[in-house]
């Protein structure tokens, strides 16, 4: 399977590997885990545009990821890898629940109902007593034996999980997504399930949302309500606009650059949310395919707006 | 003789109402095994309202639609494609950002679960019509005659018992009609599919149908062989213009 660009890919985790290797500023750190978090959660809100949605719930299964592996981990006492797998298998069987209901829905009325959904989430947890209120939940830590080694660790789940989207998103059952986003009509006459296919669609980006929650929950050691607002799928539609959505390599750029980016102005002691309103700005304005789209030239298709 | 054929489709009394518009009235009709039904009339005369009623877009007000002996009515265009029922749209009935290949290869996904079985399928379809030296190219570049024939190879990848084609032929010129004719009728005579025609294109229709029915405001008119057809004095008056055109 040529199309699968399996050296560029080992290539590139390698690199980015080994680069944790040397990072011996907590600042850096702190910024490398912020990035791979962000574009996972990025490429989980890309893989559900492919079939022509924008999908707010992202933000909503992040939140349940890192709630589950929480909970697992200060309430339940798992064990730390057991806790990330079920941040992930949680969100994606509340997806299923959710996409079943709410698939038949589309456009801006299914974007409007991910979003009310992300609201309705956080208003649970702040009013259940188990999962720590308002207040949120603090001391959900890594094993020792990863001391020092969050960046690498984060940045390998993260490629891990971005990589089995990609190979998801270049299988038929991918093609099957954008069948569905460009006539959705045609996929239904010879004889498939649209159904069934978006809730799969969905399942699998929530499943890879619930992860990046779980490694938000680990890389902070403390989660609050607040942090699952809108806000991060709103934030993950920035990077993938800017970035780029033709190609998966989009979010990923627009991640990095939009996170440093934020971070820097946060130094600042200005509002990075300035830097994303703007980014997006420009980049529907000027580079409508994003990054990615300049640096291809390659014509590719919005998703929004069409 | 023919009526001693297996029957793939039938209507009894299929109507359908918008409004207070009669769009399709009362319509008994048949789809035999192994055959090109035409379906012709002039604009309005209900074609179009009959192509979603019988692929399951448009629910009957009333009537009934069997498909391959199964009472059919109401039932989802999904429930019916699975029967084996596979149409095509008037216009844009394919992905345009996509290749030719994986256009092709949608129609297989739910019929072929291997992936290298698919891909056998696809190089199978694109043979049949003549696509093969396009599959890596992305549909929407296409010429529009191409264009067509990758909606057909879609539906048709799919390998259904009958295929429904609606106006396939708008918009070619005369080598490219002539050409998708000997598909359909390749399609008809190698794999058993049975094929509903709805066409402008007259002369076409005459040429490669077996059977023709005629609709006029929404009412059938007429049944027959193409020659039968051309000698009817009804749907000479109500569609084909004088009798001495010809």
């Amino acid at each position: 399977m040529t199309d699968l660009k399996l050296p560029f890919w080992a290539g590139g985790a390698a690199l980015v590997l080994a680069a944790t290797f040397f990072i011996r500023d907590a600042y850096i750190a702190s910024l490398v885990k912020l990035c791979c978090i962000a574009a996972v959660t990025a490429v989980s809100l890309r893989l559900v545009m492919l079939m022509g949605e924008v999908n707010f719930a992202t933000a909503a299964f992040v939140g349940i990821g890192a709630y589950t592996a929480g909970a697992a981990i200060t309430i339940l006492n798992w064990p730390f890898l057991l806790a990330l797998l079920a941040a992930g298998v949680v969100a994606g069987l509340l997806s299923i629940v959710f996409g079943f209901v709410t698939l038949r829905a589309k456009g801006p009325y299914f974007m409007l109902i991910g979003f009310a959904f992300t609201e309705a989430v956080r208003i649970l947890y702040s009013k259940s007593e188990t999962l720590g209120g308002t207040s949120g939940m603090i001391g959900i830590f890594p094993p020792r034996a990863l001391d020092g080694w969050m960046p690498t660790f984060i940045g390998g789940v993260s490629l891990l999980v971005i990589f089995a989207l990609f190979v998801l998103e270049k299988s038929d059952f991918g093609k099957v997504l954008i069948a569905i986003r460009d006539n959705e009509n045609v996929a239904r006459t010879v004889g498939l399930n649209i159904l069934f296919v978006k809730i799969a669609c969905f399942a699998a980006a929530s499943v890879a949302a619930g992860i990046a929650g779980s490694l938000h929950a680990i890389a902070n050691n403390v989660i609050s309500p607040g942090d699952f607002s809108f806000l991060v799928a709103a934030f993950a539609l920035a990077y993938v606009k800017v970035g780029g959505e033709g190609h998966i390599l989009g979010p990923l750029i627009g991640s990095v650059l939009l996170v440093v980016l934020g971070s820097y102005a946060l130094g600042l002691g200005g509002d990075e949310h300035i830097f994303y309103g703007a980014a997006i700005v420009i980049a529907v304005l000027l580079l409508p395919q994003g990054i990615t789209g300049l640096l291809t030239g390659k014509r590719t298709n919005s998703t929004v707006g069409n | 003789m023919q009526t001693t054929q297996a029957v793939l489709l039938r209507t009894k009394g299929l109507t359908r109402r918008f409004g207070g518009l009669l769009a399709v009235s009362n319509l008994d009709f048949e789809i035999r095994l192994s055959e090109i039904l035409g379906l012709i009339g002039p604009n309005g005369a209900g074609k179009s309202t009959t192509f979603n009623l019988i692929s399951g877009f448009y629910k009957p007000s009333a009537g009934e639609l069997f498909v391959f002996g199964e009472n059919c009515t109401g039932k989802s265009p999904l429930a019916i494609s699975r029967l084996g029922l596979v149409r095509t749209f008037q216009h844009g009935s394919l992905m345009r950002s996509m290749t030719v290949s994986d256009n092709i290869m949608l129609g297989t996904m739910h019929g072929v679960k291997l992936r290298a079985k698919r891909r056998e399928r696809v190089a199978d379809t694109a043979e049949m019509l003549g696509l093969t030296p396009f599959l890596t190219e992305e549909a929407g570049n296409l010429p529009h005659g191409l264009q067509r024939l990758v909606s057909i190879g879609i539906a048709f990848a799919a390998r259904p018992r009958l295929l429904c084609l609606d106006e396939p032929l708008t918009g070619l010129n005369q080598t490219e009609v002539a050409n998708t004719l000997t598909v359909l009728q390749r399609i008809r005579d190698e794999f058993d599919c049975s094929i509903l025609l709805v066409e402008h294109n007259m002369k076409a229709v005459m040429k490669v149908c077996d059977r023709i029915v005629v609709l006029h405001h929404g009412q059938h008119l007429a049944t027959g062989t193409p020659a039968e057809i051309r000698a009817n004095n009804k749907v000479v008056e109500a569609y084909l213009g004088h009798r001495n055109d010809k």
